[in-house]
C-alpha cells in the first residue's frame, strides 16, 4: 500500500456505485465514504475497511437499488409490427421455414413420446382424487439376522385399530392378493383375486364403467376389470353374470356388480378381480395374516402429527402377538409408494429400469439438437438476406435489445407453430407407434395434464432461446455502416455453421450405427445356438404332479410322440436361483428341477461325467448336473465325486454340460444345474415329437388332454422353441425404435444440409453465372459446391464412427448379454448411407445450377 | 391534531430529536455520530437512511441537497430538517409519555417488583 491517504476498499465501493440508483447514489456513497474516514481515525485501517464493506452490504436494499426504468410507452404496436414482419418472413422464405418447422416438430414429437413414457414410469398413482391424502401403513420388523425391514403389509387387525386410534381418518382400505381359478360357465381361467374393503372406490379413483361405488358392499358380488370382463364374458353384458371361484378350497358363486376401467400404466395397483374382504377374514387369522392397508386422512390432518397414535397401534398389536413384535409403524404416501418400492419389502413396484430412460432421453435430446442446429444454421445464413432491414432499424434508432427481442418474437412464432405440429404428430403417429412397439397405453391428453403443460412450456422456451438466441445476437450485432458499405465479416459464422453441421452429421452417424447394430445383434441372437435342441418339443402345464405318470403313459401311446419328460417350470421361462457353496466360494445358480430323463430329452451337450442314472433314484436325489459356467465360477475342474453344499446338504456333481440359455439373450449365461425332483413337484411336461409334426400334434394333444380331464377343461400346449418369442418381439421393438431414430436423424440432417446448400448456392448465383459464361464446366461448378461439404462429411464420419464404437458399445453391453463388436461393416455401411444421402441432397441443388440460365441472373443488375 | 399517523417508533423518535438538535447540519453520518455520542447506541448507516426516508415520507422531515466535503470525495450530503409536523409529533409523544409517567409516580404505596 502507498503512504498516501488510504481510500475505501475498491471493489465494495464499485459495487455500491453500481447498484445504487441515480437518485440516492451521491448521498449514500458520500455517507459511506465519510464513515470510512471517521472509522479510520477511530479504529484503524483494517477495521474501517471491513466496516465499509459491511455497510455496502447493509445498504444493498430495495429502496437503494437501481431499477431499469423502462419508458412506459404503448408497446403493442411494436409487437404487432414484429409479428407481422415475422409472419411475412415465414411466408416469404418458404423453404427454410418449412425445413425448420418440419425439423422442430419431428423433434418435439420425439420428445413428447420420451416425456410421456418417462413420466408414466416416474410419476405414479397421482391420478387418484385423494392421492395426496392417502397413505400406506408400513410396519417395521426385525428379521432373524437383526436387520430392520420395513414391510408394505400390516396385520389385518390393524385396520380396526387405525379406525379407533388415529384421529382424522376418513377411510381405511385393505387390499390383499389371492390366486386361484375362476370358473365361468365351462371355461376356467387362472387369475389373481384381490380382497378389499368396500371403501375401495372411496380411496382409489379407477373409473367405473358399469355399476357404481357400492358395488362391493354385498359380499356376494365381484368387480371385474374391463379386460377380465371381456375375457370371461366376451361381448355379453357383464353385470349380473355369474362366476365361481375357489376360495380356501371351497367353491363359491358370485355375481358381477361392476366393471372398472383397466388400470392405467401409471397405476401401481392393477386390480383385475375384486372381492369383498370379508372372505379373507372368514378363514385367515387377522393377527398373522397381512394386507396392504391404506388410509385416507382428512385434509386438515398433518400425517407427521400421528406418530403417537401409530405407536399406540404398535403397542396394542404387540400385546396381542408378543412373539412377532413390530419395531415401529410409519406411513408412506401413496404418491411415493412406487418410488420407494425398493425400501419396502413386499411393497408395490420397484425402481423403474434405467436403460430405457437413458435411451429415450438421448433420442429426444439428439433429435432436439439436430433440429435446433438446423435452425441456427439456416437462420444465420438467412440473416444475410435481412441485413438491410437491420441496418435501417438501427439507423432510425432501434436499439440492439429491441432487435434481439424482435428476432426472438419471430422465432417464438415459428416454434409455437412447430410445437403445435409436433403435438399433432405425436398424438397421431408417434405415440400410437410407440404403444404398438412397447406395449404401453400412452396417450396425449392435452387438457387436464398439468405436467405436460409444464413440459411443453419449458420445451417452447428452450427451443425458442437455444435455436433463436444465437441468430438473434449475431444478426443484431451488425453495424449499420458496415451493412450499407456492403461488407460484412463472414469468417466466424462460416466456422460455426461448419461445426454445427459436423456435429449433426456425427449424431446421424451414431444413430445409424446404433440402428444397424441392433438389427444385426437381433438377427444373430435369433439364430444363436440355445445350448440344447429346442425344436420339435411341446410344453404343457399340468395341474398337479400326481397326474404326471398317468398323463405321460397316455401321451406316449399317441403316434408321433417319441419321449416325455417332466420338470418344474419350463426351461427358458422359470428361474429358481439358489445359493451354492463350495469351500467358501459362494455363487447363485439356477436350479432346474426335473425328472431324470429331462436333460437327455432336451439334448443338452454333455462335456464331462454322465447324465442322471435312471436306475439309481436315491443317488439322483443328491446329484447335480451342472453347466460349464457353474464349474468356472466355483473354480472347479472336473473330477469324479466332487460335492457342493446347497440348503446345507451335500450334493455331488455327476456331470458337466455345455452352457445353455435358460434365460433370454439379454443376460449372460449364469451358473445352472439340473436337479432331480420328485414327481409330485412337477408342474410341466415336455414332449419330444417326430420331426415336423409339432404343429399338428399340438392340437391332437390338446384334445387328448381335454378328454382325459374329468371336468373336460381346455388345455393349451406351447412350443419349446417359442419360449423366447416375447423376448425377441421386445428386442425387435427396440431395434425398430433405433431404426426409426436413425431415419429421423438422417432426415433431419439431410434437411439441414439441403437448406444450407441451397442457401449458399442462391447467394452465389452471380458467381456461378459468371463462371458459366466464362466456360466453366458443370463438373468444375459442382466441385466448387462439394468441396466444402466433403470435408465436413468425412470429418463427421471419422468422429461419429469413433464415438459410436464407445457409445453404442456401451449401449449394446447394457441391452444384450451377447453382441458382436462394432466392426468395419456397420461403420462403413453407416458412412456409405450418410454419404449417399448427402450426395443426393446436394445433387438436387447442383441440378439447379446446371439448369440456371446465366442471362437471367446477370440481367437483373 | 388527529391521532392518526402520529405514531412513531423509538428509533424514529430518537432520529427526529437528533435532526432537530443538529439543525442545518443533520445528514446521515452526523445523525449517526450524534446518536452514538449522546446515547452510546451504535446504529448502522443503512438503518439511519431508512428511518429518515420513512420520516420524510410521513412528512415529519424534509430534505434538500447540501454542500460537499473532502472526506466525501466531493459528494454532496442530503440535509434533513425537522418540519412543523415533526415538531408537533415530538411534543405529542412527550406529553403522552409525561402524562402516563406522572400517573405512575403518583400511585401511592406501589410496590415495584424486582
Amino acid at each position: 500500500m502507498s503512504q498516501k491517504t488510504p481510500i475505501p476498499p475498491k471493489w465494495p465501493d464499485r459495487f455500491l456505485g453500481w447498484y445504487c440508483s441515480d437518485r440516492v447514489r451521491e448521498q449514500v456513497q458520500g455517507d459511506a465514504h465519510e464513515l470510512f474516514y471517521w472509522r479510520l481515525e477511530d479504529k484503524g485501517l483494517n477495521r474501517a475497511r471491513r466496516a465499509f464493506a459491511w455497510d455496502v452490504v447493509r445498504l444493498f436494499k430495495w429502496s437503494n437499488i437501481k431499477r431499469t426504468n423502462y419508458q412506459k410507452l404503448n408497446n403493442i404496436a411494436m409487437f404487432k409490427n414484429y409479428l407481422k414482419i415475422g409472419l411475412r418472413n415465414l411466408w416469404k422464405q418458404k423453404m427454410p421455414s418449412t425445413i425448420n418447422i418440419i425439423g422442430l416438430s419431428l423433434a418435439v414429437g420425439c420428445c413428447l413420446v420420451s416425456f410421456k413414457w418417462i413420466e408414466a414410469n416416474l410419476v405414479k398413482d397421482q391420478f387418484h382424487e385423494r392421492a395426496e391424502d392417502t397413505y400406506l401403513i408400513t410396519p417395521t420388523r426385525k428379521s432373524e439376522d437383526g436387520n430392520k425391514i420395513r414391510y408394505g403389509k400390516v396385520a389385518m387387525a390393524a385396520a380396526d385399530m387405525v379406525a379407533e386410534e388415529v384421529p382424522g381418518v376418513e377411510f381405511v382400505n385393505r387390499y390383499a392378493f389371492g390366486y386361484g381359478q375362476v370358473k365361468v360357465k365351462n371355461a376356467r381361467f387362472g387369475n389373481t383375486f384381490i380382497f378389499t374393503d368396500p371403501t375401495f372406490f372411496d380411496v382409489f379413483s379407477y373409473k367405473i364403467i358399469h355399476g357404481d361405488k357400492t358395488a362391493l358392499n354385498d359380499p356376494r358380488s365381484v368387480v371385474l376389470s374391463e379386460s377380465n370382463a371381456l375375457a370371461f364374458f366376451g361381448d355379453e353384458y357383464p353385470i349380473g353374470q355369474e362366476l365361481s371361484l375357489k376360495i380356501n378350497g371351497e367353491e363359491k358363486f358370485f355375481e358381477v356388480s361392476a366393471v372398472i376401467e383397466n388400470a392405467p400404466d401409471n397405476s401401481s395397483m392393477k386390480p383385475g378381480l375384486l372381492l369383498n374382504f370379508s372372505f379373507l377374514e372368514d378363514f385367515a387369522d387377522p393377527l398373522t395374516k397381512t394386507a396392504f392397508t391404506f388410509i385416507v386422512l382428512n385434509e386438515s390432518v398433518d400425517p407427521a402429527s400421528l406418530t403417537a397414535s401409530l405407536d399406540r397401534i404398535r403397542e396394542k398389536k404387540n400385546a396381542l402377538t408378543p412373539k412377532t413384535p413390530y419395531e415401529s409403524i410409519s406411513l408412506e404416501p401413496l404418491v411415493t409408494m412406487a418410488k420407494n418400492g425398493e425400501d419396502i419389502a413386499n411393497g408395490f413396484g420397484g425402481r423403474p429400469p434405467m436403460a430405457p430412460f437413458i435411451l429415450l432421453t438421448c433420442i429426444g435430446g439428439f433429435m432436439l439438437l439436430l433440429a435446433t442446429f438446423n435452425y441456427v444454421n439456416i437462420a444465420t445464413v438467412m440473416a444475410m438476406k435481412r441485413v438491410k432491414e437491420i441496418g435501417v432499424r438501427k439507423v432510425i434508432g432501434g436499439r440492439r435489445q429491441q432487435l434481439i427481442v424482435q428476432f426472438l418474437v419471430e422465432n417464438l412464432l415459428l416454434c409455437t407453430l412447430a410445437l403445435a405440429v409436433g403435438c399433432l404428430l405425436a398424438s397421431a403417429f408417434f405415440i400410437p407407434w410407440f404403444n404398438n412397439i412397447a406395449g404401453g397405453d400412452l396417450s396425449l391428453d392435452l387438457l387436464g395434464h398439468r405436467n405436460l403443460w409444464w413440459f411443453l412450456a419449458i420445451l417452447l422456451g428452450f427451443i425458442t432461446l437455444v435455436s433463436g438466441g444465437y441468430p438473434a445476437f449475431y444478426i443484431s450485432s451488425f453495424k449499420p455502416v458496415a451493412i450499407f458499405r456492403g461488407s460484412s465479416e463472414k469468417g466466424s459464422k462460416r466456422r460455426l455453421t461448419g461445426a454445427l453441421l459436423t456435429f449433426q452429421m456425427v449424431l446421424a452417424v451414431i444413430t445409424i450405427v446404433a440402428g444397424i447394430m441392433f438389427v444385426q445383434t437381433n438377427r444373430v441372437n435369433e439364430s444363436r445356438d440355445w445350448g440344447y435342441d429346442q425344436h420339435d418339443k411341446l410344453v404343457l402345464y399340468i395341474p398337479t404332479g400326481q397326474t404326471y405318470q398317468t398323463l405321460s403313459t397316455e401321451l406316449l401311446k399317441m403316434p408321433n410322440v417319441e419321449d416325455v419328460a417332466g420338470s418344474r417350470g419350463v426351461l427358458g421361462q422359470s428361474i429358481n436361483y439358489k445359493k451354492v457353496d463350495h469351500n467358501g466360494n459362494r455363487i447363485f445358480a439356477h436350479i432346474h428341477r426335473s425328472n431324470e430323463n429331462f436333460p437327455e430329452l432336451m439334448k443338452v451337450q454333455l462335456k464331462e461325467g454322465a447324465l442322471f442314472n435312471k436306475d439309481a433314484p436315491t443317488q439322483n436325489q443328491k446329484s447335480l448336473l451342472v453347466n460349464e459356467t457353474f464349474m468356472n465360477r466355483l473354480q472347479l475342474t472336473w473330477e469324479e465325486g466332487q460335492t457342493v453344499v446347497m440348503d446345507s446338504t451335500n450334493f455331488s456333481i455327476v456331470g458337466v454340460v455345455e452352457d445353455f440359455h435358460f434365460s433370454n439373450f439379454n443376460e449372460v449365461i449364469q451358473p445352472a444345474a439340473f436337479h432331480v425332483a420328485a414327481d409330485s413337484l412337477l408342474t410341466n411336461m415336455t414332449l419330444q415329437v417326430r420331426k415336423g409334426t409339432s404343429l399338428e400334434m399340438k392340437e391332437k394333444i390338446e384334445n387328448t388332454l381335454s378328454e382325459l380331464d374329468p371336468e373336460k377343461n381346455r388345455y393349451t400346449v406351447g412350443f419349446q422353441n417359442a419360449v423366447f418369442d416375447e423376448h425377441f418381439k421386445e428386442m425387435e421393438g427396440i431395434s425398430n425404435i433405433m431404426l426409426f431414430t436413425a431415419s429421423l436423424a438422417i432426415l433431419l440432417s439431410a434437411m439441414g444440409l439441403f437448406g444450407l446448400v441451397s442457401l449458399s448456392i442462391s447467394s452465389r448465383q452471380k458467381d456461378f453465372s459468371i463462371k458459366k459464361v466464362l466456360g466453366a464446366s458443370l463438373r468444375q461448378l459442382s466441385a466448387d459446391i462439394y468441396k466444402r461439404f466433403i470435408l465436413i462429411l468425412s470429418l463427421a464420419i471419422i468422429i461419429g464412427g469413433t464415438v459410436s464404437v464407445f457409445l453404442i458399445g456401451m449401449l449394446l453391453d447394457s441391452a444384450y448379454g451377447y453382441h458382436e463388436n462394432i466392426g468395419v461393416v456397420p461403420l462403413s455401411l453407416a458412412g456409405i448411407i450418410l454419404l449417399s444421402v448427402a450426395a443426393v441432397t446436394i445433387n438436387t441443388q447442383v441440378r439447379n445450377v446446371r439448369r440456371m440460365n446465366p442471362a437471367d441472373t446477370l440481367r437483373s443488375e | 391534531m388527529g391521532t392518526k399517523g402520529t405514531y412513531i417508533g423509538e428509533l424514529e423518535e430518537l432520529v427526529l430529536l437528533v435532526v432537530g438538535l443538529l439543525y442545518e447540519g443533520a445528514y446521515g453520518v452526523s445523525v449517526l455520530k450524534e446518536i452514538k455520542e449522546q446515547t452510546g447506541r451504535e446504529v448502522n448507516i443503512s438503518g439511519i437512511h431508512s428511518v429518515m426516508n420513512r420520516l420524510e415520507d410521513k412528512g415529519l422531515l424534509r430534505s434538500e441537497m447540501g454542500g460537499a466535503s473532502n472526506t466525501r470525495g466531493g459528494r454532496r450530503k442530503r440535509i434533513y430538517f425537522l418540519t412543523a409536523a415533526g415538531k408537533n409529533t415530538l411534543d405529542q409523544v412527550r406529553s403522552v409519555r409525561e402524562k402516563l409517567y406522572t400517573q405512575l409516580t403518583s400511585l401511592p404505596n406501589y410496590q415495584f417488583s424486582a
